[in-house]
């Protein structure tokens, strides 16, 4: 039956050998492979929970008297959407755990993004011929972003609400077409009636849609050029060491995925997250506090809270202080990000194909300068939680503040130098894999004699070549 | 088998991490809030004794007479502060006597006074400076939804929907009410301690007028299902403070479980 079927799509599709060759395919074993499909994984899960929540939501701020289970908000006037959500998260079965399962698998989806970025970085995946995959790669994690803030506003409760005023005044802040465009995207003056429809077919239409294709290509670049690989024993640039796709890769996905769907499910059951009903409806005149964004957001709001108080007018127009921490500081280290293969070669000039990765204490500069970054993004996200980190560590928030805005001049210079010192270090030192001895092939000639092909360890360029060191055993 | 055991390791720390806490409040700091939530009742023998307390442990900082000027002048005089109200407040709250003497922050702590010692203290105070009323709060009589709604415009601001609390600037801390007595709330409420307006930020208020007898009942209903909670719905709270904890459950916890099983599920290579 299994045959038949087979063989009736062979015939038609040719299907026996592009199978063939997509089961042949080989990926390498190290674990810091998976981490993209732990966001792939993730992206499953909250593909699955987010359509179970889409038959209960309502994507509209109609008003609403809220008579439901939940006592002190009994005859309040809330949003359609507010009232869905509090109905998803009371009365709808499983419906708290899907809606808390999908906000843990959206935390874990960008964090999950943000590892697997940072593991292409530090190794230099990005070099040629990959450039295209880590623009693809970017753009997902923008989307992910995107996806990430239009879910957080749509259960328009109070804390979501705060969070779509400070977007309102970012995108006010853009020059020029500022205005324009914040009456565009929300429909009139904050709050808008339009903005949660809109952010819903953001969030369950445009932005899936683009994301789900754009992991189509990233992953179809990645089967069509061969996989990156660590230099060790055996590997070249010219080959892959590791797993077939069928079965050992296949299995081992397949438990990686049930792992993710594991402990997302136990998350979304055990620990809470976003009790809307504690935050109750958005009301412009409200606040509650501490308010921020989810993590993935927190640098902006950090930056938004560090950046100085600087207005400008420019030619009739006004530049506000929002401008600069809000639009173009991220619009700068975005730029940097999205563009970094291309500036990494003009210092290298190093054109060559890469496939072998850098261990990254080999590329100190590299490796220096993504530690920075990242060290410019936790400031930004500690300052993103001065009230909660103030009353942790029983300091004032303003000494926070003041510390974290040196911080931010210093901070990223030591951390490079510190980084780069360290790479040196292990360089020099013993534990240097690619510096030991990576022993002798044996080799068969023509005519069946044996010779030894001694393995030259990887110089820092990646290039190896065996290198033959004479016939043996004649 | 090393591996496994770093898994279920992990798997044992989540389980421990999200085990959710029940009741922080002592009950025993409610039960004495409760007993001294009666008006206190004006005997000689209490006055007196009041008097002795107040000469031993106060007077040194705050004067001779509560009625009269303090000894420093960052002590306030007693007749400023709220009278009787302020007087409870600050004793069964813990925050007087003064911890360590160092700090403007006076903190929550233990109440050091035996509950007959502080209404002794609240009825020599009171009559001293001619404010002997403790409020008078219940939060059964209060309205829950229009409690909510009352917070949600005067309180919340600094308290947090929840009543998590939160950094105010400076040295000021908008303390937790979730494991707040209602007889604390509607002190507060009245004397506006720290950096909270009298009234608690309601514009009308105006302590022992009936509407503000029932905004205050209304609002110690909505903090009284704060702290009861049973609303604590989807596991462990991880804190209450919102995203920043949950950003670090979902690296530490999500992650960090999802990475270990990488390592595992791979080989090495």
């Amino acid at each position: 039956m299994t045959e038949r079927s087979f063989k009736y799509l062979d015939e038609r599709l040719g299907t026996a050998s592009l199978a063939r060759t997509a089961l042949r395919k080989v990926f390498p074993d190290h674990w810091s492979f998976l981490l993209g499909e732990i966001a792939l994984f993730s992206l499953v899960v909250l593909i699955f929970t987010g359509v179970f929540l889409t038959f209960f939501y309502t994507p509209s701020v109609q008003e609403v008297i809220y008579d439901g289970p939940y006592e002190p908000l009994r005859g309040a006037h809330v949003t359609a959407a507010y009232d869905s959500v509090m109905r998803i998260s009371f009365e709808v079965r499983a419906g708290l755990l899907m809606r808390q399962t999908h906000h843990w698998a959206a935390l874990v989806f960008v964090a999950a993004i943000v590892i697997h970025l940072c593991r292409v970085f530090f190794t230099g995946a990005f070099r040629r011929p990959r450039e295209v995959n880590w623009l693809v790669g970017v753009l997902l994690l923008f989307l992910a972003l995107g996806e990430g803030f239009t879910g957080y506003s749509l259960p328009d409760d109070l804390l979501s609400g705060i969070g779509l005023r400070i977007f309102y005044a970012v995108t006010l802040a853009i020059p020029v077409i500022g205005t324009w465009a914040t009456y565009l995207l929300f429909g009139g003056e904050f709050p808008a009636p339009d903005i949660i429809s809109r952010l819903f077919v953001f969030h369950v239409m445009l932005l899936p849609a683009l994301l789900i294709a754009l992991v189509g290509v990233h992953i179809a670049i990645l089967v069509l050029q061969k996989h990156t690989q660590f230099p060790g024993h055996g590997r070249t640039e010219r080959n892959v060491v590791g797993k077939r796709l069928w079965p050992e890769q296949t299995f081992k996905s397949l438990s990686l995925l049930l792992f993710t769907t594991a402990v997302l499910a136990l998350l979304g059951g055990l620990a809470q997250i976003n009790p809307v009903w504690q935050y109750g409806p958005f009301e412009p005149f409200n606040v509650t506090s501490p308010a921020q964004p989810d993590w993935y957001i927190g640098f902006l709001d950090g930056a938004l809270r560090l950046g100085p108080p600087w207005d400008l007018t420019l030619f009739g127009f006004t530049i506000s202080e929002v401008f600069w921490p809000a639009v173009l500081f991220p619009g700068i280290a975005f730029g940097i990000l999205t563009l970094w293969p291309w500036i990494e070669r003009r210092f290298t000039k190093d054109r060559a194909e890469h496939h072998l990765l850098d261990r990254p204490r080999d590329t100190p500069v590299r490796t220096g300068i993504g530690a920075a970054g990242l060290m410019v993004f936790f400031i930004m996200f500690l300052e993103g939680g001065n009230d909660i980190f103030g009353v942790l560590l029983n300091v004032p928030v303003e000494t926070i503040t003041r510390i974290l805005q040196w911080g931010l001049v210093v901070a990223p210079i030591v951390t490079f130098l510190v980084t780069y010192w360290i790479c040196k270090g292990l360089s020099r030192s013993r534990l240097r894999p690619a510096q030991i001895n990576a022993g002798v092939r044996l080799s068969r000639t023509a005519d069946g004699g044996y010779e030894t092909v001694s393995l030259e360890p990887a110089s820092s360029d990646g290039e190896r070549a065996p290198a033959a060191t004479g016939p043996h055993g004649e | 088998m090393r591996r496994t055991s770093i898994l279920l390791g992990g798997i044992a720390v989540l389980a421990l991490l999200l085990t959710p806490t029940t009741g922080t409040a002592s009950s025993s700091r409610r039960a004495a809030a409760a007993a001294a939530q009666q008006q206190p009742s004006d005997s000689p023998a209490l006055n007196a004794r009041g008097r002795e307390l107040y000469e031993n442990a106060c007077a040194s900082c705050h004067g001779p007479d509560p009625a009269g000027p303090s000894y420093y002048p960052t002590v306030p005089s007693l007749n400023d502060v709220g009278g009787a109200a302020a007087v409870n407040w600050v004793l069964r709250t813990g925050r007087m006597p003064w911890k360590d003497n160092k700090g403007p922050a006076i903190e929550r702590g233990k109440q050091r006074f035996s509950d007959e010692d502080v209404r002794a203290l609240v009825v020599y105070i009171g009559k001293a400076v001619g404010d002997a009323q403790l409020p008078d709060v219940d939060p059964a009589r209060g309205n829950l939804q229009r409690g909510r709604e009352l917070y949600g415009q005067a309180c919340a601001a600094c308290h947090g929907m929840n009543g998590a609390g939160a950094a105010l600037g400076g040295e000021n801390i908008a303390v937790s009410l979730q494991d707040v007595h209602p007889q604390d709330v509607a002190e507060a409420i009245k004397i506006g301690p720290g950096q909270m307006p009298v009234g608690g930020g309601m514009t009308d208020y105006e302590f022992g007028t009936a509407k503000s007898q029932q905004d205050v009942d209304d609002i110690a209903a909505y903090v009284e299902s704060l702290r009861t909670d049973p609303y604590n719905e989807g596991g462990a709270p991880i804190g209450g403070k919102g995203p920043v904890p949950e950003g670090f459950v979902a690296w530490v916890i999500g992650l960090g479980l999802l990475v270990v099983a990488s390592r595992w599920i791979a080989g090495r290579g």
